[in-house]
């Protein structure tokens, strides 16, 4: 042991307990930052998530981060034009909606659906680019006119 | 995922930049020194945040560059080479009063720097009275006066 004469509030001991605790909170930067780059907070391939269901295929990030842009695509298998689709008012309440491609025809408010007309040929693919406008957990439902409807679970960080 | 890319592109091309400048850049601040220094975080920091104005992504990118900071340290410590390139290395640039010219034209300091630090540091008045003047790893200049015992 160190034995000095300087007058000094010094404590080895904690010291070392800092130091030990330091080194645990690298393995958590880590641990954060490994997380982060497979997509955890947003971007990368864990966040990308695509779901199915009569003939509506929804693309989009199951982690997005409040007011920053995310972009979701409908793949929209219709027989006949223009495109119809309605989606969910509570979702689309909670995020400010900064583009969509193409523009829609015509949006009419039915109840809690938001009912989208888009023209197009073939299959029709809408991609709207939106910021969330909350965080928490978010739940948006879209369906095809008289079809099932498809849901899909966004996690928006704060 | 961007966060992290981002902040570690950053942090990068910032040590590269700086290391390419060499370390008398941003040793002497003067008020235009400062004033380039303001620009190069603003313009730092507009590639850093992007559109996004979230926590989460401040503390992505806040921990990714400490972290990334942790780990080049880390590494220095393992690694004499890897720590020469990352802080360079000392120079003595005047020897026994002597004016190592090269080296200081190569360095971009003139004898004025000396000189100065000299006075600053050392009280000293004239060149002859340094025994030793280093150009630091941080852009320093440290002077070591002649004793008496070495006239």
């Amino acid at each position: 042991m160190i034995r000095s004469q300087l007058e000094i509030d010094a404590d080895v001991h904690f010291q070392r307990r800092v130091w030990t605790g330091q080194r645990i909170g690298w393995f958590f930067f880590a641990g954060l930052i490994i997380t982060a780059l497979l997509g955890f907070f947003g971007g990368g391939p864990v966040s990308r998530a695509s779901v199915q269901g009569s003939g509506l295929g929804i693309e989009y990030e199951r982690f997005a981060r409040f007011q920053k842009s995310t972009q979701i695509r409908l793949a929209l298998a219709v027989a006949g034009h223009p495109a119809q689709v309605e989606l969910s008012r509570r979702y689309f309440d909670a995020v400010q909606i900064e583009q969509i491609t193409p523009e829609p025809l015509a949006v009419e408010s039915a109840n809690e659906w938001l009912i989208y007309q888009f023209s197009g040929r073939g299959n029709v693919l809408v991609t709207f680019r939106l910021r969330p406008q909350r965080f928490g957990s978010l739940t948006g439902t879209a369906r095809l006119a008289g079809a099932q409807p498809v849901q899909f679970r966004q996690f928006i960080y704060p | 995922m961007d966060a992290v890319l981002r902040a570690a592109a950053v942090y990068i091309f910032l040590l590269v930049v700086f290391r390419i400048a060499g370390e008398r850049t941003m040793a002497s601040m003067t008020t235009f020194d400062f004033v380039l220094l303001l620009i190069i975080a603003e313009a730092t920091q507009q590639a850093l945040i992007g559109d996004d104005f979230s926590l989460t992504k401040m503390m992505l990118v806040i921990v990714t560059l400490i972290g990334i900071d942790i780990g080049i340290s880390l590494l220095k410590d393992r690694s004499r080479l890897f720590h020469k390139v990352i802080e360079g290395v000392p120079l003595i640039i005047v020897e026994d009063g002597r004016v190592l010219d090269d080296r200081m034209r190569r360095a971009r300091i003139d004898l004025e720097d000396v000189l100065q630090a000299a006075r600053e540091r050392q009280g000293l008045e004239r060149v002859d009275q340094i025994k030793y003047a280093v150009l630091e790893r941080t852009g320093e200049i440290s002077i070591i006066p002649n004793t008496r015992s070495d006239r």
